[in-house]
């Protein structure tokens, strides 16, 4: 399973590596409403001007392919590691990297751009631009139904799943029924295409560009940039119920991570496959009306290396990204300040997680008997069992030959900590290393039922002798 | 019809908008019945607050420009009063503009040919 998941990350890097290399760092500027994170204006296409950008934009091109081959040769050497937790690890510290590499030649491309910009003279302006009085508020390419239908499509396995968990309905013999696993994961992604239609009202609402004194011109450009954006949300939405209605199928009939990785992988390629329509539509939008644009709204003082915004003077929170696909939040917006720390957060959460995994892993885990208790102690005493409690206790040879399905805690390669169903039995306590086999089965006065072993076969021997004494 | 906001400008914000849109009324880019935009929705656009846009538009609707009602919102009226006269305060304001293009010696000519230009016909 290391191995495909290791692909799917591979996949992934890939992706965003060659997306990053033909559509942030494009060769034919002169068509694009950006460049390097700077509004591209007539003023750059005269010849001495358009010279040095096409300097820089080669430059900045040529540093991104070296970037992303570099960064294709670690990401295939990164296929080569074993286990689940230290190819998570690295991947993740690598996604990291990748995102931060693949924007360097960006943002030494801006801030050449922006020298440029300042040798033209043109002055620096504050974001602050003509407001189109017959576009305010009014062009809107999301029709509601188109995102509400395929939610309500999508609550269909939801609440199938819902019944099956708590065993209304079953389809055959299920070891997962009553566990609440399909359920959990199939409202998440229902919950994903929840979110996903809340982003498509936010960019059907954001403001509306002002390119021409011609109000027509302005209000097909931004309905045409609306409804491909529109188009993206409801395509990511219908990935998403796809995926739900396939996944609870293969989780009603079948359990099989390596089903639901697979399932997963499949998903990904649609989500890729819309962003890449998106793309196309968005660059045939641009070319289209770069002709036609006349006025040019300069709030390019206000975009952070071309890529975070900062404008205290627009009121708006959401922002049209200018490094990459779809929205951004204006930094100086309180909104945007809390969604800043919330992005910081989740990134040294992400870490701690890794940690803590890494400590897990490399803890090994220890059973013994003490004080009359059995207890289970890896970092902490996970599980104290007294002795006196012990209903029955039975000796097992071999873990893998059950069928163990994590419902609560971790399910590493080395480690089944928290709750399990075990063999079709919800709610059971799991304290093991897989890879050794031996295991006691220990059922309590309050029906509770354990499954412990030690990190070695004779430990978990000797703590059975000592239950039987 | 567009709209600009110079805030480096002496002229309040609010002023300036009422003065836009009553130029595009002039000018015939608003016409009568012509719907304009929710307070909300312009102030955000603008990067403004919405008391300045309400100030504007309460102006317009006192002077007789626009109507408001709560289902349409705001609209360009359709009989717009003609007074036949130039304000007191309009009536300053061209003496003044007048003096100081006479003072930095614009000739006569352009500053009728430019009313022509704005007065249309």
């Amino acid at each position: 399973m290391s191995a495909v998941f290791g692909w799917i990350m591979f996949l992934c890097v890939a992706s965003v590596l060659l997306f990053n290399l033909f559509y942030m760092y494009p060769r034919k500027w002169k068509d694009r409403k950006i460049v390097l994170g700077v509004k591209n204006r007539k003023e750059f296409k005269e010849p001495g001007a358009a010279l040095q950008i096409e300097k820089i934009v080669g430059k900045a091109h040529k540093q991104a392919l070296i970037i992303t081959g570099v960064c294709f040769v670690i990401a295939a050497s990164l296929l080569l590691l074993r286990g689940l937790i230290m190819q998570t690890f690295f991947w993740m510290i690598f996604i990291y990297i990748v995102i931060f590499a693949s924007m360097i030649p960006y943002m030494i491309g801006h801030s050449a751009v922006m020298n440029i910009k300042k040798s033209l003279g043109i002055a620096g302006g504050d974001g602050t631009g003509p407001v189109d009085l017959k576009l305010s508020g009014r062009i809107h390419a999301l029709k509601p139904i188109n995102v509400i239908i395929p939610n309500i499509v999508g609550l269909i396995p939801v609440i199938v799943s819902l019944l099956f968990d708590l065993k209304l309905i079953s389809f055959g013999e299920s070891r997962i029924a009553g566990s609440f696993i399909s359920t959990i994961i199939i409202a998440t992604f229902w919950l994903m295409g929840l979110f996903i239609t809340l982003f498509a009202f936010v960019f059907d609402n954001m403001k509306n560009e002002v390119i021409s004194s011609d109000s027509d011109v302005n209000a097909n450009y931004n309905r045409a940039k609306k409804k491909n954006s529109a188009d993206l949300c409801i395509r990511f939405i219908w990935a998403n119920v796809i995926y739900t209605v396939i996944t609870s199928v293969g989780l009603f009939f079948r359990y099989s991570e390596l089903l639901m990785i697979m399932g997963l992988f499949v998903y990904m390629i649609l989500m890729f496959a819309a962003v890449f329509v998106f793309i196309h539509f968005n660059k045939k939008i641009e070319a289209r009306y770069i002709k036609e644009t006349e006025i040019v709204t300069d709030d390019d003082e206000c975009w952070i290396a071309g890529m975070f915004y900062y404008n205290p003077k627009d009121r708006r929170m959401n922002v049209e990204k200018r490094a990459g696909v779809g929205s951004t939040v204006n930094f100086a917006h309180p909104g945007g300040k809390a969604v800043g720390i919330v992005g910081i957060g989740s990134i040294v959460f992400t870490f701690l997680v890794l940690v803590w995994v890494g400590l897990l892993e490399s803890t090994p885990i220890s059973l013994r008997v003490l004080d009359s208790k059995v207890i289970c102690h890896q970092l902490r005493d996970d599980y104290a069992i007294r002795l006196n409690d012990i209903v029955s206790a039975e000796y097992g040879d071999n873990i893998m030959d059950h069928t163990v399905i994590r419902i609560a805690g971790t399910g590493m390669e080395t480690l089944l900590k928290g709750r399990f169903s075990v063999d079709g039995v919800n709610g059971c306590r799991c304290f093991l290393n897989p890879q050794t086999k031996e295991f006691i089965k220990i059922v309590t006065k309050d029906g509770l039922i354990y499954y412990v072993g030690g990190e070695t076969a004779e430990e978990t021997r000797s703590v059975m002798n000592a239950i039987e004494k | 019809m567009i709209i600009r906001i110079d805030e480096l400008s002496d002229v309040p914000i609010y002023q300036q908008i009422r003065n836009q849109i009553v130029m595009g009324i002039s000018s015939g880019e608003l016409e009568a019945g012509d719907q304009l935009p929710t307070v909300r929705a312009l102030a955000l656009d603008m990067g403004i607050n919405t008391m300045t846009v309400s100030k504007a538009y309460q102006l317009l609707k006192t002077e007789g420009y626009i109507m408001t009602d709560r289902k349409n919102g705001a609209r360009i009226r359709t009989e717009i009063e003609k007074q036949g006269r130039i304000s007191s305060g309009n009536r300053s304001e061209l003496k003044r503009i007048v003096s100081e293009a006479r003072i930095s010696g614009v000739p006569k000519d352009e500053i009728i040919n430019l009313v022509n230009e704005y007065y249309g016909g």
